[in-house]
């Protein structure tokens, strides 16, 4: 599956206005308005197929925050097990 | 040592060197299979990064053939294995340098029948099997054979095998003093001798570092080391009586027992009051044979269960001692009374009765009532803490908001699309509204215990009505707590009435606690290790002479065992001292006439007064004698950076601190000297202004106690008016 750091990371960047790459994840995501929490959410459940809830949006005020979030989620989703790509589904079963 | 040669000194030095030359042997064996590990692990290690495994790294995930998988994953295993091996070798090596220095320091003789020849059992600090002759030539002091060693004199004797009980006779008993591989004397000793021996190690300068450690065990020690029948142990000690030592071995003891039962060396914690402490246990405890102790203070056990910075004793020591940030000592001693704890039990208990209820609601819809939320709050699974309960409340309620959410969800959607708007915008006002409702939900269901604390403190009429029955002072109000690290006594309620409300804080892995100057810890204090380790047994070594900051008396123990409310307790009082020579101890008896301590009878220098000019002189005089501690003792820290710059010009004195790695000469604020020794203790501003009130008595007590062989205290002008004694006068 596709890293969840580096896709979550550059959701935010494109919203901070600034370049994926430059930000870590202890950068602070406090100054979001709502619509712009709204947005990454939007973005983050399509990337990942997740169901963000909406009381825990807030309290999220770094890009660690949002990404273990995002994990969490994944794994509530999964029940624990991360879901394959299909790339890696390929590789391993039909190999 | 012996004036005549003994007989038997050249058969002890034959049996030395045989000693020395197996272990040398060994050493040898040793080094050559770590050099041989080493260069097996270089290998594996540059393989690691080969250009033929660096693509198989890369691809891990591409890498189809199942092999090489198999074979990578084997590589990484073989270098991890080798690894280990090295490292023990390291360990054993280490282990055999240390031994080969000093191998064994005690002999016994047993005879277990009549007609048997006896068997000669030499104890040292580890155990040393012979391959070939396929005997133990030396014995670790912690078996169960060489306790006949430390409790018994010469005749019937016995000791606890995993067989039972074994009868024998001790024929001999003789301590050995070993160094750098030389055999400096021997001495065959009763029980009543043993302590004379002791006196001749102490007259020869024993270092800074307990020298005591396994030589100078004594027999009422030894029972404290090993008893394995109480869950609470308690020794209260006179100063110099050796109870560090006795924590000290007890802990060591215990993770020896461990290597039998499945109590491991990270079960036991060791709770020492300060940090010069903390890296002094570390520093000996190895040399007993055992590491991975862990050791820690009450200050960083607070920190951890709230999370928040702590004072630390040493800073609350100056605050007591600044007179110009007095604290209220009524509202400290209440604060840290087994009154407060029983209050803040009672606080616990009528709390659901007293958070900030109010109605919530979602979407313009009634969710909960304050009424609803009270009675839910007060019987939702009352086994449960109130965190833990209130915790699942709020589940519950969001539950109830999830279900309503789709719907709402809509309308928010169509409210957008009139304004024109798009999702985004309705979902902005969706987490909008639930991340109100969050905070509004945890202002009632969130306890935030600093909050309920500093609540509790300043509501006149609550505390009266908890009160009810206790022994509150009349007129006691409390100063708003500061910002920064918690004064130590609220941190410590404050982990207590946190612990009651909720789970988690509770360390149960932790079988031993081993606590050592007892006194320092308040009845709250032993509530809050009573609750972080529930499962574990007690070991409290202290002085109730040395408390500093209270008048302790043997009731503490009392208190101490009331709260720790383990199945079986005992307390050990050790009146013996011989740390301190007869002048010395004499002279500091006059602070508290009324305790009573048996001194060894060791004879050296009466202390001095001296004025402040000739500090340098003594200073130097001390050095000429080879003193290698020598200790400038003031009453606080600042003192002690006053001293360090007023003397600058004449000599660089550092300040022990947490840096216990010092020269030979020092300043030591006097509420971290305390554990410690030293070979020669300088009293420094030993006047009225600093030592005049009835508690300041304690104080010089400690202080002078903790010199081995000489003593003398300055003061410019008068001397404190708390010395009557006869000293020589400089």
């Amino acid at each position: 599956m596709g890293n969840v750091s580096q896709t979550v990371t550059q959701i935010l960047g494109d919203i901070l206005g600034a370049p994926g790459d430059t930000l870590t994840l202890s950068a602070s995501t406090a100054s979001f308005k709502y619509q712009e929490m709204a947005s990454a959410a939007i973005a983050c459940e399509k990337a990942f197929r997740i169901e963000m809830e909406d009381e825990r949006i807030p309290d999220l005020r770094t890009v660690g925050d949002w990404v273990n979030y995002v994990r969490e989620r994944i794994a509530d989703r999964d029940d624990g097990r991360p879901a394959p790509t299909d790339e890696e589904r390929e590789s391993w079963y039909y190999r | 040592m012996e004036q005549t040669i003994h007989p038997e000194r050249q058969a002890e030095r034959e049996h030395l060197s045989m000693i020395l030359g197996l272990l040398d042997a060994r050493l040898l064996a040793a080094r050559a299979a770590s050099e041989k590990q080493m260069a097996g692990l270089t290998d594996t290690r540059r393989d690691e990064f080969t250009e033929r495994q660096e693509p198989l790294l890369r691809n891990l995930w591409a890498a189809h053939r199942f092999e090489d998988l198999v074979h990578l994953s084997q590589e990484f295993q073989n270098a991890a294995e080798e690894e280990k091996d090295h490292e023990s070798t390291l360990r054993e090596i280490a282990a055999l340098e240390k031994m080969s220095f000093s191998p064994y320091f005690a002999r016994i003789d047993l005879r277990f029948e009549e007609d048997e020849p006896e068997e000669r059992v030499y104890i040292g600090r580890r155990s040393l099997w012979d391959d070939r002759k396929e005997e133990l030539l030396v014995h670790d002091w912690r078996a169960p054979m060489a306790s006949v060693f430390y409790r018994f004199g010469v005749g019937p004797a016995f000791y606890q095998a995993p067989m039972g009980k074994i009868t024998c006779d001790l024929l001999l008993k003789r301590q050995y003093e070993i160094q750098g591989r030389e055999l400096i004397g021997f001495f065959d000793a009763d029980t009543v001798i043993q302590d004379s021996f002791l006196r001749r190690l102490l007259a020869q300068n024993a270092s800074a570092q307990m020298k005591s450690i396994v030589e100078t065990i004594q027999k009422d020690q030894d029972v404290a080391i090993r008893d394995e029948e109480h869950d609470l142990l308690m020794v209260q000690g006179a100063a110099g009586s050796g109870k560090t030592s006795i924590a000290m071995h007890r802990a060591a003891y215990l993770m020896y027992e461990g290597l039998k039962n499945p109590l491991k060396a990270h079960n036991i914690l060791i709770l020492s009051p300060n940090t010069v402490f903390e890296k002094y246990i570390s520093s000996v405890l190895p040399e007993l044979g055992e590491s991975n102790v862990s050791t820690s203070t009450l200050e960083q056990l607070l920190e951890e269960a709230l999370g928040a910075p702590v004072q630390s004793r040493a800073e609350r020591w100056e605050t007591l001692c600044d007179p110009e940030k007095q604290p209220d000592r009524a509202a400290l001693a209440f604060k840290t009374s087994g009154a407060f704890m029983t209050l803040l039990d009672r606080y616990a208990e009528v709390l659901p009765e007293l958070l900030p209820y109010e109605d919530l609601s979602y979407g313009g819809q009634a969710l909960v009532s304050r009424q609803e939320l009270r009675r839910r709050a007060k019987d939702l699974g009352s086994g449960f803490p109130l965190a833990v309960r209130l915790r699942h409340l709020e589940t519950n309620l969001w539950e109830r908001v999830h279900a309503l959410r789709p719907a709402r969800f809509d309308e928010l959607r169509m409210m957008a699309f009139r304004l024109g708007h798009g999702e985004e915008y309705a979902r902005g006002c969706a987490i909008w509204e639930s991340g109100v409702l969050a905070r509004r939900m945890r202002r009632i269901t969130r306890l935030n215990v600093p909050r309920l604390y500093s609540d509790l403190l300043h509501d006149q009429g609550l505390l009266s009505r908890l009160g009810q029955g206790l022994d509150i002072p009349a007129g006691l109000s409390f100063a708003p707590l500061p910002g920064g690290a918690v004064p130590l006594e609220d941190a410590a309620a404050m982990a207590y009435l946190r612990m009651k409300l909720t789970f988690g804080a509770a360390q149960g892995d932790i079988r031993q606690v081993v606590v050592d100057e007892a006194q320092d810890y308040s009845p709250m204090d032993y509530a809050v290790l009573n609750l972080l380790f529930p499962k574990a047994r007690f070991t409290v070594v202290g002085d109730i002479h040395q408390s500093l900051d209270r008048n302790a008396d043997l009731s503490l123990y009392e208190e101490a065992a009331r709260i720790l409310n383990r199945k079986s307790s005992a307390l050990l009082e050790l009146t013996k001292s011989f740390r301190c020579t007869k002048e010395i101890l004499d002279f500091s008896l006059q602070f508290l006439p009324h305790v009573k301590i048996d001194s060894l009878n060791r004879s050296g220098d009466a202390p001095k007064i001296l004025t402040n000019e000739l500090l340098i002189g003594e200073i130097a005089a001390c050095r000429a004698k080879g003193y290698q501690s020598i200790a400038l003792i003031t009453k606080t820290r600042r003192d002690a950076e006053g001293w360090k710059e007023k003397l600058a010009g004449e000599i660089s004195l550092p300040i022990l601190g947490r840096n216990p790695e010092l020269g030979d000469v020092f300043l030591v604020p006097l509420s971290l000297s305390k554990g410690l020794e030293f070979d020669a203790v300088l009293l420094l501003d030993c006047d009225a202004a600093h030592y005049a009130a009835p508690e300041d008595r304690r104080l010089l007590y400690v202080a002078c106690t903790r010199a081995l062989h000489h003593l003398a205290v300055f003061s410019e002008g008068a001397v404190s008016p708390l010395i009557e004694k006869e000293a020589l006068h400089g």
